[in-house]
């Protein structure tokens, strides 16, 4: 079997992964609403879509603050060990 | 069973046998060996073996507890998918010291004195440098010194924290140390095992090194060296509030490393840094559910980490690539490989069912549990930056995102088994994690299938990729490398260079000057001194003895004349002076 074939099928429909993976997000934060709380370690836990937010403030804090740091102090060229 | 067959020195003289070997006869020696070792650790009973007395030394090559078992289990069925990845290799040397690597980690795993401990730390060095050199190209060789000069640094930390720890305790017994009573020379210990750990700052040889390794020694390297150092700091200092914290900061700093290499292999090797803090994060917060969370994570992440060096390891073999701005579009080429690469991906990352899900979750409850709550919601943002470098940026630009116009086979059927199987137990361990939990030193009170867990996870990861995909263009690769600390030591050693070449040199050849001038001057007049007391003191004497006994010789000759008168008128004047000075005294 040629197992790229299937990539191919989900490449060429891309607008319906891409509402799936919305469909997902919200199911997730529904599902988040009905969750039992049992193990709330901090104010975080009881707030309904927190890591939702977590998660995606933290990608994007993460990539801005690394690529920010391997364009200014970090990053040289290639050869600069030599 | 009373008789106790050390899995190391399975490995060790094991490996002994290798280059006598060829052919299929080889291949199959190479997976027998590593599964009679796994063998012997799954049939191991708990208890302490080949103890002995030396100089003095109490040696315990096996102490066999339930922390030592579980670390030792994952060690050697590692050891049976490493081979099986590099089963085509033809380079016995690499095979060779992958063994020898084996068995000092083994070695270490199951030392119960500081003695076996450091002897053990030392072969795995050693045995793994090869592992980078046997690469063979001018950046390996030169890595693989630097990787060397690190670890003789944390063995000689190792050396002098036992040292004098058996001058404060009188005891070399590799046991827990309590906080409250460590001083200099219990922290030079950590020191040195921290190095092993790649613990910031003691962590630049892992990125350096690990990238310019082989293929195959890579994965065998992502598995040992740090995980025998999360098993030795567990044992020792559990607890330990600044491994705690030092772990944390590590899960962090290898995250964002991560996100900015450009190198594959350079990517995978700085998320062990991140990987590896949860485990010391773990041990450091020291609480049961922590400590069983550290050895879980460290079982998991050997499968998984293993995984991803085997799928970029894969594309390094059949492009001769690994820098991700030469790369991509290769999913149509090496599909199998790809999927086999987002199961370790999603492992790592704690997706539902997969590995990392059951075994990360640990640590981060143990750190909850333990009201530790900012090192919880630091190690959930590892868990995103993890998600982000390792599980999206590093397949999408390698096998998706701008086709390089390289068309790449699937690479050998026994590198795609490896995998394989690898994936399977990744698997395997998130569907039924009961089979992990069973191997951890403490029982388990913990259901990572909760609702509320569940919830929190996937909201993570979903969130996770949609930022990724708003800001994909942004994470594009780009062909530059960036500074870390290994800036200060390379400066350290070429400041080292500058010495030897400068001011030694100076002072050699100002050395080389005096002696030719004075010191040579000097003993060319000793030499002619004792050249004339040979000739005229001692030789004089020796041949003045010489004279003298021919003279005598010459009388004596004149007495032995031969004739029978001669002889009895002799005979007689020494009796009578014989009877003459008898009858006068």
């Amino acid at each position: 079997m040629n197992w790229a074939e299937p990539m191919d099928f989900l490449r060429n429909r891309l607008k319906g992964l891409k509402i799936f993976l919305y469909a997902l997000m919200g199911l997730a934060l529904v599902f988040d609403l009905l969750a039992p709380r049992h193990e709330a370690h901090f104010f975080g836990d009881h707030i309904p879509g927190f890591w939702s937010v977590f998660g995606f403030a933290g990608c994007i804090l993460l990539i801005k603050a690394s690529k920010g740091l391997a364009h200014t102090i970090l990053g040289r060229r290639e050869d600069f060990y030599g | 069973m009373d008789s106790w067959i050390h899995p190391g020195l399975i490995f060790i003289f094991g490996a002994l046998l290798i280059p006598l070997l060829s052919g299929r006869l080889r291949q199959i020696y190479l997976l027998v060996l590593p599964a009679l070792a796994f063998w012997d650790v799954l049939t191991m009973t708990p208890g302490v073996y080949g103890g002995f007395n030396y100089l003095g030394f109490d040696i315990v090559l096996g102490r066999v507890d339930k922390l030592s078992l579980v670390f030792a289990h994952v060690f050697t069925l590692m050891s049976i998918l490493g081979f099986l990845y590099g089963l085509h290799v033809k380079d016995t040397g690499q095979q060779m010291s992958a063994c020898f690597y084996i068995g000092g980690s083994l070695g270490v795993t199951f030392a119960g004195d500081y003695l076996t401990v450091f002897i053990f730390w030392e072969m795995m060095a050693f045995g793994s440098v090869f592992l980078i050199w046997l690469r063979r190209v001018p950046a390996s060789i030169s890595a693989g010194y630097r990787y060397l000069l690190w670890h003789i640094f944390g063995g000689l930390l190792l050396l002098a924290g036992m040292v004098l720890n058996y001058q404060q305790t009188g005891s070399m017994a590799f046991i827990l140390i309590p906080e409250a009573g460590a001083g200099l020379a219990q922290y030079l210990i950590l020191a040195g095992f921290a190095l092993n750990a790649a613990v910031f700052p003691l962590h630049a040889w892992l990125p350096d090194a690990y990238p310019q390794a082989t293929v195959t020694g890579a994965v065998f390297m992502c598995a040992y060296t740090t995980k025998t150092a999360v098993y030795v700091l567990a044992r020792a200092f559990p607890g330990y509030e600044v491994l705690a914290i030092m772990g944390t900061a590590m899960t962090i700093y290898g995250v964002v490393y991560a996100t900015i290499e450009n190198d594959m292999r350079r990517i995978l090797a700085y998320h062990i840094i991140s990987q590896v803090g949860y485990m010391v994060a773990g041990v450091g917060i020291g609480t049961e559910l922590a400590l069983n969370g550290a050895c879980a994570h460290a079982y998991a992440h050997i499968l998984y980490k293993a995984l991803l060096f085997m799928g970029a390891g894969a594309v390094l073999e059949m492009t001769g690539r690994s820098k991700l701005n030469e790369l991509g579009g290769l999913y149509k080429y090496m599909p199998l490989s790809l999927i086999f690469y987002v199961v370790g991906g999603i492992s790592i990352s704690g997706f539902p069912l997969f590995s990392g899900f059951v075994s990360k979750s640990l640590i981060v409850a143990g750190a909850g549990e333990a009201h530790h709550t900012i090192l919880m919601v630091l190690l959930l943002l590892a868990s995103v930056g993890t998600f982000l470098s390792v599980g999206l940026k590093l397949p999408y630009f390698a096998w998706f995102g701008k086709d390089c116009g390289l068309t790449p086979k699937e690479p050998p059927k026994n590198m795609l088994w490896a995998m394989g199987l690898t994936s399977l137990l990744c698997l395997f361990i998130g569907v039924y994690p009961q089979a992990l939990y069973d191997l951890l030193p403490y029982p388990v009170h913990y259901d990572p299938y909760s609702a509320y867990h569940l919830s929190e996870t996937v909201q993570i990861l979903l969130f996770t990729g949609l930022g990724f995909f708003l800001l994909v263009k942004k994470l594009s690769p780009e062909g530059t490398i960036n500074l870390d600390f290994d800036f200060f030591v390379r400066g350290l050693v070429s400041g080292f260079y500058w010495v030897a070449r400068r001011p030694l040199q100076s002072l050699d050849l100002a050395w080389g000057e005096f002696y030719r001038t004075v010191v040579l001057r000097i003993l060319m007049a000793l030499a002619r001194f004792f050249a004339w007391f040979d000739r005229w003191g001692i030789d004089g004497v020796v041949d003045n003895v010489a004279y003298g006994t021919r003279g005598l010789g010459e009388k004596i000759r004149g007495v032995q004349s031969g004739n029978i008168q001669y002889y009895l008128a002799l005979a007689l004047v020494v009796i009578f002076a014989i009877v003459g000075v008898y009858l006068l005294t």
